[in-house]
């Protein structure tokens, strides 16, 4: 897994992605460019190249703080599924670790692809108060 | 004359030997350039603050923390100097004994055959010996694991680091900022198109203050709706 900034020259790319992903089509291409208004935005690549976009905000929720994940899937046949499940085991860790880092307490994402929401639940994630929202609490070693 | 006309007519010919909402306009574009600058610089340092974030999980956190806590910590060199210690320390120990006990038996008369008692208590000895290497070996292991589990709790503690590195709240304060000054600069530009309401006669002047008619001067506005609504207005 490499993250690399997500920059002006990858809008194309960003572009046809958002436009065959049927859930992501209110979001502009600038919202994933590294630089914008978030912790951080970027890009997630493999030895093939780009697998997502991500972008991460702060979250609140009651009195706890979280991250908040967004992920720009590209179209399968661009992208295996393979490809996108390995990233993202890794990406959760990595995340995982820099929420723990930063005294957050949960990670929290929104989906309302059932496919992509299966696979969170394999992974962990609960279903959240809000609607078509998945959280992923972060625990602390007691020392 | 249809209202496209008079404002076309306002654009191309300004009132008042240049004042007015012509310059208002010019004055908003000015604001709505420099708000666009100001977030310009402040998206770039947000990106050089988010690139070093990248940079440094990629570079130093996460072939650590890719590992596991369950990760050794040791080099190759390391290992193999502690490993050859031990059993230095472990045969020399055992040469040591192994000496002791022949000077304890050389008075038993059998100075050319072993006996069986001598045999065994060499074999004790030796065993007694490689239970210690054992030991040893074990220990050694453990530290490994142990630095390993230090390398990684130090990873997260880089991570914590560069996390105190961007700071979204300063992030969020300079935009703050910019909007505030835009802002003003909107404000400013309402209460000076007030005074030349005065002096400027005419409904010309009213149909292009439609656009600072529609500013939101109460606050609740970004810079960025204010030009809208300005927008909006004509």
């Amino acid at each position: 897994m490499r993250l690399e900034p997500a920059v002006e020259l990858d809008l194309p790319e960003i572009a046809t992605w958002v436009a065959a992903d049927p859930w992501h089509q209110n979001l502009g291409g600038n919202y994933w460019l590294t630089g914008s208004d978030c912790i951080f935005a970027c890009k997630l690549l493999d030895d093939e190249g780009t697998v997502v976009y991500v972008r991460v905000e702060d979250d609140t929720f009651g009195e706890a703080n979280g991250f908040r994940l967004q992920t720009q899937f590209a179209p399968e046949h661009v992208v295996s599924k393979h490809r996108v499940v390995r990233m993202a085991l890794q990406f959760f860790q990595t995340l995982t670790q820099l929420a723990r880092a930063n005294g957050k307490q949960y990670i929290i994402t929104e989906s309302e692809s059932p496919k992509l929401i299966a696979f969170l639940h394999r992974l962990g994630w609960k279903d959240a108060e809000q609607a078509n929202n998945f959280v992923l609490g972060v625990h602390y070693e007691q020392t | 004359m249809t209202d496209a006309e008079i404002e076309a007519f306002i654009y191309a010919h300004p009132v008042s030997g240049g004042c007015g909402p012509s310059s208002a306009e010019k004055n908003l574009q000015r604001e709505e350039t420099a708000m666009m600058q100001q977030y310009s610089i402040i998206f770039n340092q947000q990106f050089a603050k988010q690139d070093q974030v990248l940079s440094q999980i990629n570079q130093q956190l996460s072939p650590i923390l890719a590992k596991g806590i369950n990760q050794t910590g040791f080099s190759a060199g390391e290992l193999a100097a502690l490993n050859t210690q031990a059993i230095d320390t472990t045969g020399a120990g055992y040469k040591n004994a192994a000496v002791a006990l022949g000077n304890q038996t050389a008075g038993m008369g059998t100075s050319t055959l072993e006996s069986g008692v001598q045999q065994q208590l060499k074999a004790g000895l030796a065993s007694t010996a490689s239970g210690e290497l054992s030991a040893e070996e074990l220990g050694i292991t453990q530290a490994n694991y142990a630095q390993g589990r230090q390398n990684y709790l130090t990873a997260l503690g880089g991570e914590q680091q560069l996390a105190q590195a961007y700071n979204p709240q300063s992030y969020a304060g300079l935009s703050q900022q910019a909007e505030g000054q835009s802002f003003s600069q909107a404000d400013t530009i309402a209460q000076q198109q007030a005074q030349e309401e005065q002096a400027i006669a005419g409904g010309v002047a009213s149909l292009a203050m439609g656009g600072i008619g529609n500013l939101d001067t109460t606050g609740g506005s970004t810079g960025g709706e204010q030009a809208l609504n300005f927008l909006s207005g004509m």
